[in-house]
């Protein structure tokens, strides 16, 4: 079953309309480690463990887009926890498939024998919301006061958990279990103001339990549309909302029409203060504002080119890196002479995403063509 | 053979003398002027593959030592002197008999007044933002190796054991008569390395996945290393001034290897490109264990490391490494040997230098944290084979030249 082509929409018209960011930190409050262990429902996964239904569309080259897969799983939060303003999660489902993405290749990572669980880390700014996705985070397992071994999982990009490092791994028993989170500190560019706070720390959380019983999780089919062009909604849960870049004009600087290309969205605009957003340099700030077509999620770990013309001359050419910043989110850009409206910006996707991909995900954001935009 | 040297002490020999019946090894000299200055001089004493690249000893042990006293004694010098002596009687200098440095680390002469004369030994420090080793602190660490399990483990056993002979000759003293020496890890540890030995001892522990390590694969993750082009010569590594002047250092790292996904995750074509270089992989320059490749990695074939980052998103670990070469050698000797220490793989990174410095140029290079600034691989992700290693000890040693390694003075 491969999915059916369709033609190109606008951005966001499969969405459901997913809760603000600015509603769930809210709802987190200030406390200083606000420990949510044992926050259940909501729904997450998309696809992966133990499906019962039908096959899937087999992964292709990219250039299709996304697709909805046929079920989406349960999941479990372990916990939130809180640190100055760097807020983690950490949650678990069924042990998923996923494929990991080297250049324009995609793999399928097997599941294997002795998985019990899918661990989830994710890791933002609590106050904008922001996600740095350079972070890398290593867990340490310990089951009764006794280290069971180590994990340092994938970046990873799912239709219902958005952007999260994740990985299948086999802790088992019934037992008192910690998991250690060390979060490095973020690679990439930061603004001045996100500077202090995707620094290096560990976040412990605790929890009696069986991994083995995230088996029992459980699922929801996703009906007619499974295979269909599109994706699952963003997962929602009372005490936790999976982060989402800010729309595209709601950013606080202004930037062009979006354009898409393998169901990755990007705009451009300038910045004023190169230096704000953490740049050596520069008059300004080009600004390569990227999402997922759908859901809003953001693609880390890319490698953009950027060339812009000026009534045919070239006023600046170069690689792109990767940034975040409290207003932007997560975006791409360089430090460059002074911009003007009418410059042409021809945006070269050099490298796809490298972020793994859970299933519907693992056909697209793959062949990037160039994007021409004019500011 | 399960894990004569992973279980040590003389039960294990016992058992292993007897099912052997004792194996012929060959013994040593009393002459010391036969054997090389340095206690790091292997090379010409260990076996060569058809490609002359040096094999490493297929058996280790290293012991992590502390030495009681304050400033040592001649007593004690003469002890620990006498008791190597016995070793170089017993085996041969060869992998056939038995190799064997001891090293003192920065904590062993902070007894002195100041640190080794003209040797600059820095205590350990974490090399990359990313980790949080322990740091050792213990005073000493004999490394012993050997192609022969049970010589390797008697010989343990004549130093800090209570063994009464090796190889048939009486032991007259032991290191343990002057060193404190724990017998679990992380003061013992254990490994091995060589074609067959990973793959056997992968059924030993949990988190290998079942037939992954190629049968004859040397090490873990599946290739070959240890290239004649890709170490330094043991004249590099060595120290050529002042009164350590033929001695060298050492750093010894534990690191966590989490082969899972290496081998349900990854392809063939990633861990390719991720050991070596990703157009090593997209021109199927290795094949199998990389065996084909001769003496050297044909690292002359792959591309600028930033460059192979932007173009295929991953770069390789030997390409990283080719920037911590001097004049077109590497600075480091790799002495590395895989383990099942603790019940998980792992590997015991141990490798001599001229200067510790050079080891951590040498790490620096590996961590490509500048290739990881401007591009799409992470801190870890796609950046060689950082992803599947975890770095939780390191320790920094000096070897003294033999005529010193007996418990030496700062400016001996």
């Amino acid at each position: 079953m491969q999915p059916t082509r369709r033609s190109s929409a606008p951005a966001g018209d499969d969405a459901e309309r997913p809760v603000g960011r600015r509603e769930l930190l809210a709802g987190l409050g200030t406390a200083a480690a606000a420990s949510l262990a044992g926050c259940t429902g909501g729904l997450s996964g998309d696809g992966g463990g133990a499906s019962p239904t039908a096959a899937r569309p087999s992964p292709g080259e990219g250039g299709d887009g996304a697709y909805v897969p046929t079920h989406r799983d349960m999941m479990q939060m372990i916990g939130m926890q809180r640190d100055g303003r760097l807020v983690a999660t950490l949650s678990y489902t069924v042990p998923h498939q996923f494929f990991l993405v080297t250049g324009t290749r995609t793999n399928q990572a097997t599941i294997a024998d002795g998985d019990t669980m899918h661990l989830m880390v994710q890791v933002m700014d609590g106050e904008t919301g922001v996600v740095a996705p350079g972070v890398e985070p290593t867990i340490e397992l310990t089951k009764d006061g006794e280290a069971v071994g180590a994990n340092q999982p994938w970046p990873m990009l799912s239709q219902s958990m958005g952007f999260h490092f994740g990985d299948n791994v086999a802790p088992s028993g019934e037992g008192a279990w910690r998991f250690d989170v060390t979060v490095n500190a973020a690679n990439g560019v930061l603004s001045t103001d996100l500077a202090d706070v995707f620094t290096k720390r560990t976040f412990s959380f605790e929890r009696e339990f069986a991994p083995e019983d995230a088996a029992e999780l459980g699922f929801m089919g996703a009906g007619g549309r499974a295979g269909d062009p599109g994706v699952l909604a963003p997962m929602s849960m009372e005490m936790m909302t999976v982060p989402q870049q800010p729309a595209f004009d709601a950013l606080p600087i202004e930037v062009t029409d979006p354009q898409l290309t393998d169901d990755v969205a990007a705009a451009v605009g300038t910045h004023d203060d190169p230096a704000a957003l953490g740049f050596d340099g520069g008059e300004a700030a080009l600004v390569v504002a990227t999402q997922t077509r759908y859901n809003r999620y953001q693609l880390g770990f890319m490698g953009l080119r950027a060339t812009v013309t000026r009534g045919g001359e070239e006023v600046f050419a170069g690689d792109l890196s990767s940034a975040v910043d409290g207003g932007l989110g997560h975006y791409y850009g360089a430090a460059t002479p002074a911009l003007e409206a009418g410059d042409e910006v021809e945006v070269e996707f050099v490298t796809p995403p490298q972020v793994a991909r859970h299933v519907g995900y693992e056909t697209a954001f793959l062949q990037l063509e160039p994007l021409t935009f004019t500011l | 053979m399960k894990a004569v040297v992973a279980v040590g002490g003389a039960t294990a020999l016992s058992a292993c003398l007897d099912r052997t019946g004792g194996s012929t090894v060959p013994t040593g000299v009393s002459d010391l002027s036969s054997l090389p200055t340095g206690q790091h001089h292997w090379n010409a004493h260990l076996s060569r593959d058809e490609h002359e690249n040096v094999e490493n000893a297929r058996h280790h042990v290293l012991r992590f030592l502390d030495y009681p006293g304050d400033e040592p004694s001649d007593a004690d010098r003469e002890t620990v002197e006498a008791a190597l002596r016995t070793l170089e009687r017993a085996y041969a200098w060869s992998n056939e008999g038995v190799l064997f440095t001891l090293g003192y680390s920065p904590a062993y002469f902070r007894r002195f007044d100041e640190g080794p004369a003209g040797v600059d030994l820095p205590p350990p420090a974490p090399l990359a933002d990313f980790e949080d080793p322990e740091l050792e602190r213990y005073d000493a660490v004999l490394h012993l190796a050997s192609d022969n399990a049970d010589a390797l483990v008697e010989a343990e056993e004549a130093m800090l054991g209570d063994r009464a002979d090796a190889n048939g000759d009486a032991v007259e003293a032991r290191l343990s008569d002057v060193f404190e020496a724990e017998d679990t890890y992380p003061a013992r540890r254990t490994g091995f390395v060589g074609g067959g030995l990973p793959a056997q001892f992968a059924k030993e522990v949990a988190d290998v996945p079942d037939d992954a390590v190629p049968e004859d694969s040397p090490l873990f993750m599946g290739f070959k290393s240890g290239f004649r082009a890709n170490q330094a010569s043991e004249s590099r590594v060595t120290i050529d001034e002042g009164p350590f002047a033929g001695g060298t250092t050492q750093h010894v790292s534990a690191l966590d290897l989490n082969l899972k996904p290496w081998y349900t995750q990854d392809d063939e074509w990633q861990r390719v490109a991720k050991m070596f270089a990703p157009t090593h992989a997209e021109e199927g320059l290795v094949e199998g264990i990389g065996a084909n490749l001769g003496a050297d990695s044909a690292m002359d074939r792959a591309l600028d490391p930033l460059e192979a980052a932007r173009t295929f998103g991953v770069v390789g670990h030997s390409q990283k490494m080719l920037s911590a070469r001097r004049d077109d050698e590497p600075v480091i000797l790799r002495r590395d040997f895989d383990t099942t220490d603790g019940g998980d793989a792992g590997l015991h990174f141990l490798a001599v230098q001229e200067t510790i410095e050079d080891f951590v140029t040498t790490r620096r290079a590996m961590n490509g944290a500048d290739i990881a600034a401007d591009t799409p691989i992470g801190q870890r992700l796609n950046n060689g084979i950082l992803q599947y290693l975890r770095t939780t000890r390191r320790g920094n040693f000096l070897l003294p030249p033999r005529r010193h390694r007996a418990l030496p003075a700062a400016d001996p």
